[in-house]
């Protein structure tokens, strides 16, 4: 609606615009007219002249009708110009909704080069995109303003539409479509950037982890016994960690979570504090989200959110 | 029947004394309890139906403050997410289901009869059930929610979180059966609203001389008679689905969740209007009171209404626009919706038209009309906004849409009604409400009204998703929902001095004279309460007028009842043909009975069964049975029937 | 001034048929509401028929064709017999109409029989896909209201038998006979629906 920084937003943003201020100006009309008609002076014997209040209501009706049709057809200008976007190119982006997060996977006719990452999205700027919907639960809707309107994620329904950054710039966006306990608390960040700093980042998120083969440093052991309370503790059960034994997809995929702005769906900023608070009290941040609590030692914990930090 | 202020002799046609006595005997309940459960006076019944209409809408209120009270401040605690989201559903479920439509419809079965000049409704016992199904059902929901088995899944109730795989529990059920309940009291309300008009108007009422609120209660429920079995079907399927695994709304089985997005809409877009052209009627009888002058554009506006009805049901797809429909679909569905503006805009014009021509008086009830333009036109200029697609896939779902639409239903439904209470109070209950205290408890709702909803405008347009129970620090939005929140306060404070006026002028109020506003429709040619019999001797009507057209000696309908019918206690209505009004019959209305009561209590068990088994359903059936059949059996022949 | 006189209307019947009657009305108006639900069943099952290539899903089968269309047939034969009940109802005959009535009970009551092994002739169950929801919802909304009006029809059929029957009860053969218009077409539409289109479309 306003700050668009995307194509499509853009030519949203133009319809708006006009549509804000003639409607203002018919409210406005509106309320004189109505104003003058309760506080006009009336004179004694006056005459009302029914034809001639005709003559006004049917001005007024026409000129609602020249209006809305006007309107509606710079609305079909403004769909077909949305529909109608330059395809050539594009980066495709699969997005899943799942209870209460984002599952985001990139597609590229190299196997090696499909990568799965979540709730934080970068893009090129200036490059059309292409994003496929799904959903894996319940009804979700994918917004970012400042780059396209919504579009929601329907079980059984894969669709897709198309979206492009024109300028550079950090967006949130929040799940629009009520669904369930933390609707609230689902939301993800786009990340527009030019192309080659989006290269380097695809580039990055392709490498797996890499956790230390021998414990030269201190904080190296201590990555590497996080590594081990993560393979070992529930953690491993849900979440994937590519260069790990961690292999499961019920939960995000950490491969690069310390590479992300937020946790936990667009909750907490990627702190070291909010990390260890996310880890041992999900439910006290998020209460409802499927991720349990976990019991672990001063000595564990430190160790985990360490290996966490280490994965840029 | 006359009102004390005309000195016109009473014409020796009327009735004399003996038989209005008499008149009085045959159609007053039995007092203490039993005739407070059997009666089937359509006074009385819509009374019950008025009143319980506004304790739902004050318990919802609260709700509405609590969810105001948390969203004051991010990451606020007070309220969690599971109660959080009963909160909203039960909100919004209860006013558009249990306030909203029953309310207005309630009016109707109140005002409608007294305005085309009949003594009771069509079907008065059916119209009896109608109120117990409503009351039960609305228990069920508000019961369930102090039970923690609230619905929780949204008044639209989106699958699949409301079906059987993400919606465990008794919650959607409680949702599925509620609607059901208050769509069969709807469609009951409707038919009786419908035959009413047809065939009970008094002789020389002919279509064109109908009350603007009559026509537009006839409206609103032909619509009712094809908008509820939608809804009705659809949660009759949504609880199958839930109950006993059938597939309706299961991907997985060849169902479809839009399914149910279709169904849904296709009822709740004329939904908005069955609750908004009642309104609209409300406004355009009340203004010849407040003018002065009959409604500008009589016809106009009654083709509007028309128009309206025959649109809304043009343009369910307008909610669905973000779930990628194609785009010429899209395209018809802006149309529609864009259209739809125009017979409303027609309605605004008449009536300031008639402000304009006529000389108004500023009563508290033309303040809500006031406040109706003011609130109601910004809630059609959003509407016209998120007719669009382009726009619509920015605002939807979004603070924007909860401003546009309490806009539109505040400003549209709750002030016309607030006003009409104000207006027909005195004729209701024979005393006048106090002006005084009634221009404070407006300005209060109506500043509270705006500084609620306003900013919302501004938090959609800022990316606040609606239904989120909390939201993070830092987005901009603090300041705004603070001052929602505030606003809710004062919009509350409104809604309390409107019930304290309400109540103290019923105990206490100045006695009302039977024509305080010097109004035009029959209604107010009977005393100040209506007697329980409204009218002794059927009126004749001249004009659209009546009022206004009187003459001093006019003539009435005569042998109505007769000698036999007086001493048999048996209640006459007069039949009248569909198009001119002419008398064609004399009908026997029947007396007060209890099973009306009985057959709503076995429909309530029967409903309230099948949210645990699908045997309710039989089991229940049979039990609805029995009232059903000894109502149906005639009793032994009229001179040995008694009053019960 | 006009002359406005009083309006006498002591002569006038309490008792009439058709749209002069309020039942006739009421009648119409719940027919509108109930057409309108099976309207509503009818367009779930087009609208999730045009989710599939293949109907009935398979390997489901299609189906049976004689119970159904056995039942049609009976359907269309209590239109006449209802028909002449209307007869001597409208010319107060009051045995006659009590015996036409009670065919017309009876066959209602095959015909409701019929309904239930209808059921088990679909070849699906409610719980197996979409479609066999569908079929059976259809066929239970329906069945419902053959129920209604066996039960209305019989019970209004049994009050000519006795000293408690007055005139409005000939108005209410009257309604019974419009009720079984709405039923039979209805079903007529639905049948074509749910057993012949998924052979022919």
């Amino acid at each position: 609606m306003t700050d668009a920084f995307g194509r499509q937003a853009a030519l949203i943003e133009r319809l708006w615009w006009p549509t804000l201020w003639v409607l203002t100006a018919i409210y406005i009309a509106v309320m004189i007219a109505l104003a003058y008609a309760m506080l006009r002076r009336r004179h004694v014997d006056e005459v009302k002249s029914e034809v001639r209040t005709a003559r006004w209501v049917g001005a007024a009706i026409a000129g609602t009708v020249v209006i809305l049709f006007a309107y509606f057809i710079s609305d079909l200008f403004t769909a077909r110009a949305i529909a109608g976007i330059e395809r050539k190119d594009g980066v495709t982006i699969e997005v899943t909704g799942l209870q209460w997060w984002w599952r985001v996977e990139y597609s590229d006719s190299v196997p090696e080069r499909r990568l799965t990452t979540a709730n934080e999205i970068h893009i090129p700027v200036g490059r059309p995109v292409r994003i496929i919907t799904s959903s894996a639960d319940v009804i979700h809707s994918f917004w970012i303003r400042e780059l396209h309107g919504k579009r929601d994620l329907i079980p059984g329904d894969k669709s897709e539409f198309w979206l492009r950054a024109d300028s550079a710039g950090v967006f949130r966006g929040q799940c629009a479509e009520f669904c369930g306990l933390e609707h609230a608390k689902m939301a993800l960040v786009v990340v527009a950037e030019p192309e080659a700093q989006f290269q380097a980042w695809y580039d990055r998120q392709l490498s797996a982890a890499r956790v230390p083969p021998v414990a030269v440093t201190r904080a190296d052991s201590l990555i590497r016994s996080g590594h081990d309370v993560f393979v070992t503790k529930a953690c491993v059960m849900c979440h994937t960690i590519r260069g790990t034994t961690a292999g499961s997809s019920i939960g995000p995929d950490l491969t690069h979570l310390a590479s992300r702005r937020m946790i936990a769906a667009g909750t907490r900023t990627n702190t070291r504090g909010n990390l260890a608070g996310w880890v041992v009290d999900p439910q006290g941040i998020k209460p409802g989200a499927l991720m349990p609590p976990n019991n672990l030692t001063p000595a564990e914990l430190e160790a985990l959110i360490s290996f966490l930090e280490s994965l840029k | 029947m006359t009102s004390p202020e005309l000195t016109h002799p009473v014409p020796p046609t009327r009735l004399d004394d003996e038989e209005v006595a008499n008149l009085e005997e045959v159609w007053t309940d039995r007092p203490g309890l039993y005739g407070f459960l059997a009666t089937v006076d359509h006074k009385r019944i819509a009374t019950r139906y008025i009143v319980s209409a506004f304790f739902f809408f004050a318990l919802a209120g609260v709700g509405a403050l609590m969810m105001r009270t948390q969203l004051a401040l991010p990451e606020n605690r007070l309220l969690g997410p599971d109660f959080y989201r009963q909160v909203f559903t039960v909100h919004g479920t209860t006013m558009m289901f249990i306030f909203a439509v029953p309310v207005m419809q309630a009016v109707g079965l109140y005002l409608v009869p007294l305005m085309i000049g009949t003594r009771n409704v069509a079907f008065p016992r059916l119209n009896a059930l109608g109120f117990w199904v409503y009351l039960i059902g609305s228990l069920l929901l508000w019961v369930s929610f102090f039970m923690n088995t609230g619905p929780d899944a949204g008044w639209f109730s989106y699958v699949p979180l409301a079906g059987p795989e993400y919606g465990p529990g008794k919650r959607s059920d409680v949702w599925a059966q509620t609607i059901t309940f208050t769509e069969i009291s709807a469609i009951i309300s409707a038919i009786e609203i419908i035959v009413t008009v047809f065939k009970q108007r008094a002789p020389g009422m002919t279509l064109n001389r109908v009350p603007l609120f009559v026509w537009a209660m006839v409206v609103t429920s032909f619509m009712v008679l094809f908008a509820m079995p939608t809804v009705a079907t659809a949660s009759a399927m949504l609880a199958l689905d839930r109950l006993v695994g059938t597939h309706f709304f299961n991907v997985a089985e060849g169902g479809d969740p839009l399914l149910w997005q279709h169904l849904f809409w296709f009822f709740g877009h004329p939904e908005v209007y069955i609750i908004f052209i009642p309104a609209t009627g409300l406004i355009s009888s009340m203004l010849p009171a407040l003018t002065r002058r009959e409604v500008f554009g009589y016809p106009l506006i009654l083709m509007a209404l028309v128009g309206t009805a025959f649109m809304s049901f043009g343009l369910w797809v307008h909610h669905m626009f973000a779930a990628g429909i194609p785009m010429l679909g899209g395209s018809f569905f802006t149309a529609a919706s864009v259209m739809i503006a125009i017979p409303t805009g027609v309605q605004i014009f008449c009536w300031i038209a008639t402000i304009w021509t006529g000389r108004p008086r500023l009563t508290v009830a033309m303040h809500y009309l006031l406040g109706f333009f003011f609130i109601f036109v910004i809630g059609g200029m959003t509407g016209v906004m998120i007719a669009s697609v382009p726009l619509d896939w920015q605002l939807h779902d979004s603070f924007f849409i909860v401003a546009h639409f309490h806009y539109v239903l505040i400003g549209g439904a709750v002030f016309p009604l607030l006003g009409a209470v104000h207006h027909w109070f005195p004729k209701v209950t024979g005393r006048m409400m106090s002006e005084k205290l009634g221009r404070i408890a407006f300005w209060f709702t109506f500043a509270g009204m705006n500084i609620t909803f306003f900013p919302m405008h501004f938090l959609g347009i800022y990316g606040m998703p609606r239904r989120v129970y909390t939201y993070l620090d830092g987005l901009g939005w603090n300041g705004l929902n603070l001052t929602a929140t505030i606003g809710s306060y004062i919009l509350a404070v409104g809604v309390l001095l409107f019930v304290f006026n309400a109540v103290r002028s019923r105990l206490a109020g100045a006695p009302a004279s039977a024509d305080p506003w010097g109004a035009d429709t029959l209604e107010w040619a009977t005393s100040s309460p209506p007697p329980s019999y409204a009218f002794a001797n059927i009126p004749i009507v001249h004009g659209r007028s009546p009022m206004w057209t009187r003459e001093p000696g006019e003539g009435a309908v005569t042998g109505l009842d007769s000698k036999e019918s007086l001493d048999e206690q048996q209640r006459m209505t007069l039949i009248t043909s569909v198009i001119d009004a002419r008398p064609d019959g004399r009908h026997k209305d029947p007396n007060p009975t209890i099973l009306p009561m009985l057959a709503g209590l076995a429909i309530g068990g029967a409903l309230i069964a099948c949210l645990f088994t699908p045997w309710g359903l039989p089991i229940g059936s049979v039990l609805v049975l029995i009232p059903l059949l000894l109502w149906g059996y005639p009793h032994k022949p009229a001179a040995e029937a008694e009053v019960e | 001034m006009m002359d406005r006189p009083a309006v006498d209307v002591s002569h006038l019947p309490t008792e009439s048929f058709g749209h002069r009657s309020i039942v006739w009305w009421g009648t119409v108006g719940f027919m509108v509401s109930e057409g309108a639900t099976l309207a509503i069943a009818a367009s779930s099952y087009l609208y999730l028929r045009g989710n599939e290539t293949d109907w009935p899903p398979p390997p489901t089968p299609l189906p049976d064709l004689l119970l159904p269309t056995i039942n049609v047939a009976l359907l269309l034969l209590s239109l006449w017999v209802v028909h002449r009940a209307k007869h001597h109802a409208m010319r107060f005959e009051k045995r006659h109409t009590g015996i036409w009535m009670m065919i017309c009970t009876a066959v209602a009551f095959i015909t409701t029989v019929l309904r239930g092994f209808e059921f088990a002739s679909v070849n699906t169950s409610w719980d197996d896909h979409a479609y066999g929801s569908l079929v059976w919802l259809i066929l239970g909304l329906h069945g419902t209201l053959i129920l209604t009006d066996l039960i209305e029809g019989g019970v209004i059929g049994s009050i000519f038998f006795t000293d408690r029957c007055q005139d409005k009860h000939f108005s209410d053969v009257e309604d019974v006979a419009l009720y079984k218009w709405f039923l039979v077409l209805s079903w007529v539409i639905l049948y074509f629906l749910i057993y012949l289109s998924p052979r022919l479309m």
